[in-house]
């Protein structure tokens, strides 16, 4: 059975396409799963999985510092621009709510 | 007496003969004399009079310059506004797949349909330091100064102190046009440092700290004499299916060889087979990737002439020359690059010293290659760096020769220092890749906001198409709104009515005080010129979009008129409308309007200026009259003052002596 390649994941998360590395991880989780009935995982596959994993997690801590870090900022900016009465209405308070 | 108000504009100046007894006189001839003070003065002040009514008149002509003024700059502002409504702000866009693509509209759009296939959003290089950051002080007290790398280039950076959260600080204040910085607490107690690009593509992105007491010693050999040098002129033809014989040229000798293919790589090395102990050949590629620029560097293995000459040439045999004579080497690397990698935790990092000057860089890796290239690119317009091979295919020994590009003779060194390097590559950046409608030619980006036309740009978000293919373009659909621009035509069609109106006041029957004045003609014939305007195509004229010129001078607009040329093709309708700089009825009536309204050489401006200065010179003249009136008066009045005392003195001498006849005649009846 043909190995099924994880790059395309791993680009996907580099790019920041989170949405279609999701799709990816999804549609990929099930030959993954038929892959290990099939052949088995050996020792190199797991470590080339469990290193994505790894490294998909410390990417996403990365992008979301750098987002928290932006939104710092546009709340900086916007209360230098209330203060100024900046009509903008780009940077209303609704813009700068998130969670993670 | 009589004032001149120096009032311009709206205060009409009077000016009041005297008619004040001013003069008091004794003699019986007082009044007399009064009569002739007075009489003279009001004829010296009939000029004046005539200059006040003057006054008055251009005054009032100033006045109706300012009302029309205010109409024309009305009128001035509703052809801007209309430009206004044909702008990016009044457009709407459509795109097909929003996850995709992403359009903004700015000024200069046109409306018209555009179809990309993103096949790569691209991506930014990151780096993250290689485990928790904890540096400790090179100097007690004192924070570090950090390498901060971007592409070849090094950056200097030191925070207010070593912690992560004060190098980023610095990173950002200082560099954060080219790099974002921040910390990421990948677990408890593990806090690192992440670096982002501020573009797409591949790119170096670390933090390097020098050893403390660096001393790097040069790489290079000087030589004054210099390496002759040449390069291939035009790109190496490697045509023909026979291997052709060729001549080399080596300084006062010429050797004829015949290479196993008219390939570049392999006429080099057969140079250097058999004439490698005098000269070096190199293949050097000065295209891209896709579409090589190949040529054949020869360089002389010692400095100075050689043969007696220091022309170094190749060419087919019989054939005109192929080589490009170039300013000689002057400094070439002693022994062997060593290209090999950094071991872990280290990064190497050059100088360049040319001259006395050190600018220090990062390339790649420690390839001959990587540094040449970065050499060149970073310093390209002091110094050619180029790779030159002393080895054989199989045992390369690379060499890097410098040249100067000036002709100076400045020397080039390169320094090397090993530093401690911090980052470990996250995320490899990549090029946003695209095919904008479906041209077949594939466009790259180091930014995901794409200029896909005059004042259309896309921003990208997603590949085209399900993943992994790529086939499916996205369209954009950029559309006018044709309500904004109703509504300016309409604000338009009542600021030209009202101009008209307010010009049409100073004609006729009941004209105002710029009746006969040329400017009343003009201004009628340049706002003619706004109502008639035609042009080649579809719609050629106001009449096309719904503005019907009257009889009287009055536009009429119609907006179902308007619409239904917009429906049919508002294509020809921005065609016909234009813009205030590019063409079309918003530049033909913007210029016309300049004419009258610019502030230097406006119509308008220049004859209310005209009149001003007229007005001013008649108050001035009037003042001066007024003086001299009044000056007239005080000399007559002394005139009179003297004749009347005169008078009045015989007058009571005669009364005197008419006293003493009488009382001479009364005693002289008496005593008969």
């Amino acid at each position: 059975m043909q190995t099924l390649s994880l790059q395309p994941i791993r680009e996907a998360i580099g790019s920041g396409e989170f949405k279609r590395a999701q799709l990816l991880w999804d549609s990929s989780a099930a030959r993954l799963a038929e892959e290990f009935e099939s052949d088995g995982f050996t020792q190199a596959r797991l470590d080339e999985i469990r290193e994505l994993v790894e490294w998909s997690r410390t990417t996403f801590l990365c992008d979301r510092a750098h987002l928290q870090d932006q939104l710092r900022r546009l709340q900086a900016e916007l209360r230098v621009t209330s203060g100024y009465q900046s009509p903008d209405t780009r940077f209303g308070p609704a813009t700068v709510a998130a969670r993670f | 007496m009589g004032t001149v108000s120096t009032s311009i504009t709206n205060t009409p100046v009077t000016t009041a003969g005297s008619t004040s007894s001013t003069f008091k006189g004794s003699s019986a001839y007082s009044s007399d004399f009064q009569n002739i003070i007075d009489r003279s003065v009001a004829i010296a002040t009939l000029p004046i009079s005539l200059l006040s009514n003057q006054q008055s008149a251009l005054a009032g002509q100033s006045k109706e310059l300012t009302a029309l003024d205010t109409k024309f700059s009305a009128l001035q502002t509703a052809v801007k506004n209309i430009g206004t409504a044909l702008s990016g702000s009044s457009f709407k866009t459509d795109v097909s797949k929003k996850d995709t693509v992403g359009v903004t509209v700015s000024d200069g759009a046109r409306e018209g349909v555009y179809s990309i296939n993103v096949k790569d959003i691209g991506a930014y290089e990151s780096t993250l330091s290689a485990k928790n950051w904890d540096v400790a002080d090179a100097v007690p007290g004192k924070p570090n100064t950090f390498t901060l790398v971007i592409g070849n280039q090094n950056y200097s950076v030191t925070g207010a102190n070593n912690s992560a959260q004060s190098v980023v600080d610095a990173i950002n204040s200082k560099y954060g046009n080219l790099v974002q910085a921040t910390t990421v607490n990948v677990a408890s107690g593990d806090t690192r440092i992440s670096l982002k690009s501020a573009t797409l593509g591949r790119t170096t992105l670390d933090l390097l700290q020098l050893p403390s007491e660096a001393t790097a010693s040069g790489l290079q050999q000087q030589a004054t004499a210099g390496y002759a040098t040449s390069r291939t002129g035009a790109t190496w033809n490697a045509s023909g299916s026979a291997a052709a014989t060729y001549t080399l040229v080596l300084g006062g000798d010429q050797h004829e060889f015949t290479p196993t293919s008219n390939s570049a790589a392999d006429v080099a090395s057969q140079i250097n087979s058999q004439y490698g102990s005098q000269v070096r050949a190199t293949v050097v590629d000065l295209g891209t990737s896709g579409s090589p620029d190949l040529r054949i560097s020869l360089q002389s293995v010692t400095a100075g002439a050689l043969n007696g000459s220091s022309v170094l040439d190749l060419k087919k045999s019989g054939g005109a020359s192929l080589q490009t004579q170039q300013v000689a080497a002057t400094s070439r690397t002693s022994v062997a690059w060593n290209g090999a990698a950094d071991p872990e935790g280290s990064r190497s990092t050059y100088n360049l010293v040319a001259g006395g000057t050190k600018y220090s860089f990062t390339p790649s890796d420690n390839s001959a290659a990587s540094v040449a290239e970065a050499l060149n690119s970073m310093f390209g317009a002091q110094v050619l760096a180029t790779v030159v091979d002393f080895g054989t295919s199989n045992n390369p020994d690379l060499r890097i020769s410098m040249q100067s590009r000036g002709g100076s003779s400045t020397t080039f060194d390169l320094q090397k220092t090993t530093a401690t390097h911090f980052q470990n590559e996250q995320t490899q950046g990549a090029l946003a890749s695209y095919e904008m409608n479906s041209s077949g030619v594939t466009s790259t980006s180091k930014s995901r906001s794409i200029t896909i036309s005059d004042g259309v740009t896309a921003h990208l978000t997603g590949i085209s198409g399900d993943a992994p293919a790529t086939t499916a373009p996205v369209d954009i659909t950029v559309t006018r709104s044709t309500s904004a621009v109703d509504t300016a035509l309409t604000a338009f069609t009542d600021a030209y009515n009202a101009a008209i109106d307010e010009v049409d006041t100073q004609r006729g029957q009941d004209a105002g005080a710029l009746a006969g004045q040329s400017v009343v003609s003009q201004l009628a014939g340049l706002l003619s010129s706004i109502s008639t305007f035609s042009t080649a195509g579809q719609v050629s004229g106001l009449k096309s979009i719904g503005l019907d010129l009257q009889t009287n001078g009055h536009l009429i607009y119609t907006s179902f008129q308007f619409m239904a040329a917009d429906i049919m093709s508002s294509i020809s309708v921005t065609s016909f409308l234009g813009s205030a700089a590019g063409g079309g009825f918003l530049k033909n009536a913007t210029d016309v309007l300049g004419k009258i309204e610019d502030p230097t050489t406006g119509l308008l401006k220049t004859s209310a200026t005209d009149l001003k200065s007229q007005i001013t010179r008649i108050t001035d003249t009037i003042a001066k009259k007024q003086s001299q009136v009044d000056a007239l008066q005080i000399r007559l009045q002394n005139q009179m003052a003297v004749s009347d005392a005169l008078i009045a003195a015989m007058e009571q001498k005669s009364s005197y002596f008419s006293s003493m006849f009488s009382a001479q005649e009364t005693a002289n009846r008496m005593y008969q």
